[in-house]
């Protein structure tokens, strides 16, 4: 499992930057569940929010989607790993 | 019974707290003031990359795309000369009804567009360098795309009108009613009208400020004879992962009352 971690995070990042939003998530996803490193996680949903964000009025204009998207995906994948798993 | 002493100098919690304030403030600060100097090294990034479409091709496609680049570029120019004809009679025209010139507006390149930019927004190559502020109108050939809402010295980012949830004042139907559009994303809109008001596929919706600037073309509309309202739903007639270029008019009252003529 930690083999695929080296490629998937510089591919994460690349998504970030020049890839659809559905990459990043679903890459993201598969970085929380296969690894324990959760910062380049959230350090990825930041540089999402200040290279593209903008205040969404559905979400009462909160420009920080992807930042507490990925927050989140973090604190449930350590909860679960946590709780289920170990 | 055993009881366990922890020796205080070796406690790790104050050095825990202060390493988390710091990082929280890293955090806060990289947040604030972090995301013009990211933009602008993603803009200089992404305007410096070489083009990888013609990497792969042969000699001799690329001769032929040569060939057929020049015959393009012979028809574009004999287009530019009836452009300026039908360029000069608008100006006169506009000279005998007393109509003012339609504003020039800034010209700024896409950097970024959806589905990429993860949001409903476009990042472009132009900023306060180049005379762009907050809330300036983006358009692209007479179609209205959204505002600007955040500005750095060389980048800037536009809201699309299509932002989920955002609302935009349109005109729409037969006879002409005034409406508030929601944005559903990904350049779809969705208006709830009169049933008085007689609407059909492909009808235009026009923006109600400008009177002149398109916002979409009608693609659905849901009647229930029981409602007093009927929903249109409609889209952007622009595809706009193809957008490269669009062109930005001032925020200031006397642009937008040229725009209006």
């Amino acid at each position: 499992m930690t083999r695929t971690l080296p490629v998937l995070v510089p591919f994460f990042f690349a998504s970030v930057l020049v890839g659809p939003w559905w990459v990043s998530i679903g890459v993201g996803i598969l970085i929380a569940s296969l690894s324990q490193r959760y910062i380049p996680l959230i350090f990825g949903g930041m540089l999402m929010d200040m290279l593209f964000g903008a205040p969404i009025p559905a979400f009462f204009d909160f420009s920080f989607l992807y930042t507490a998207m990925f927050t989140l995906i973090a604190i449930c994948a350590f909860y679960f790993r946590d709780r289920i798993l170990e | 019974m055993m009881t366990l002493l922890r020796d205080p100098k070796h406690s790790g919690t104050p050095a825990l707290w202060i390493a988390g304030f710091l990082f929280f403030c890293l955090f806060l600060g990289f947040f604030l003031y972090g995301g013009s100097f990211v933009r602008g090294a993603f803009a200089t990034l992404i305007a410096g990359a070489p083009s990888l479409e013609h990497a792969s091709l042969s000699r001799s496609a690329l001769s032929s795309r040569l060939a057929d680049a020049e015959r393009e570029l012979t028809r574009t120019r004999y287009q530019a000369l009836l452009y300026v004809l039908v360029a000069e009679e608008n100006k006169k025209l506009r000279e005998a009804t007393g109509a003012s010139e339609a504003p020039a507006g800034i010209v700024g390149r896409v950097l970024s567009r959806p589905p990429r930019t993860h949001y409903d927004t476009l990042l472009l190559d132009v900023g306060v360098e180049q005379g762009v502020s907050v809330h300036d109108l983006v358009i692209f050939e007479g179609v209205a795309l959204g505002t600007i809402v955040t500005v750095d010295s060389r980048t800037s980012v536009v809201s699309l009108f299509s932002t989920p949830g955002s609302e935009t004042d349109v005109i729409i139907g037969t006879p002409r009613a005034v409406a508030v559009a929601r944005g559903l994303g990904g350049g779809a809109y969705e208006v709830s009208v009169p049933q008085g008001i007689t609407i059909a596929p492909t009808d235009i919706v026009r923006v109600s400020a400008t009177e002149s600037l398109v916002l979409g073309i009608v693609s659905d509309v849901s009647l229930v004879p029981a409602d007093v309202l009927q929903t249109v739903r409609f889209r952007t007639p622009l595809a706009l992962a193809d957008l490269d270029f669009v062109r930005i008019i001032s925020s200031t009252p006397s642009e937008k009352a040229e725009l209006a003529l």
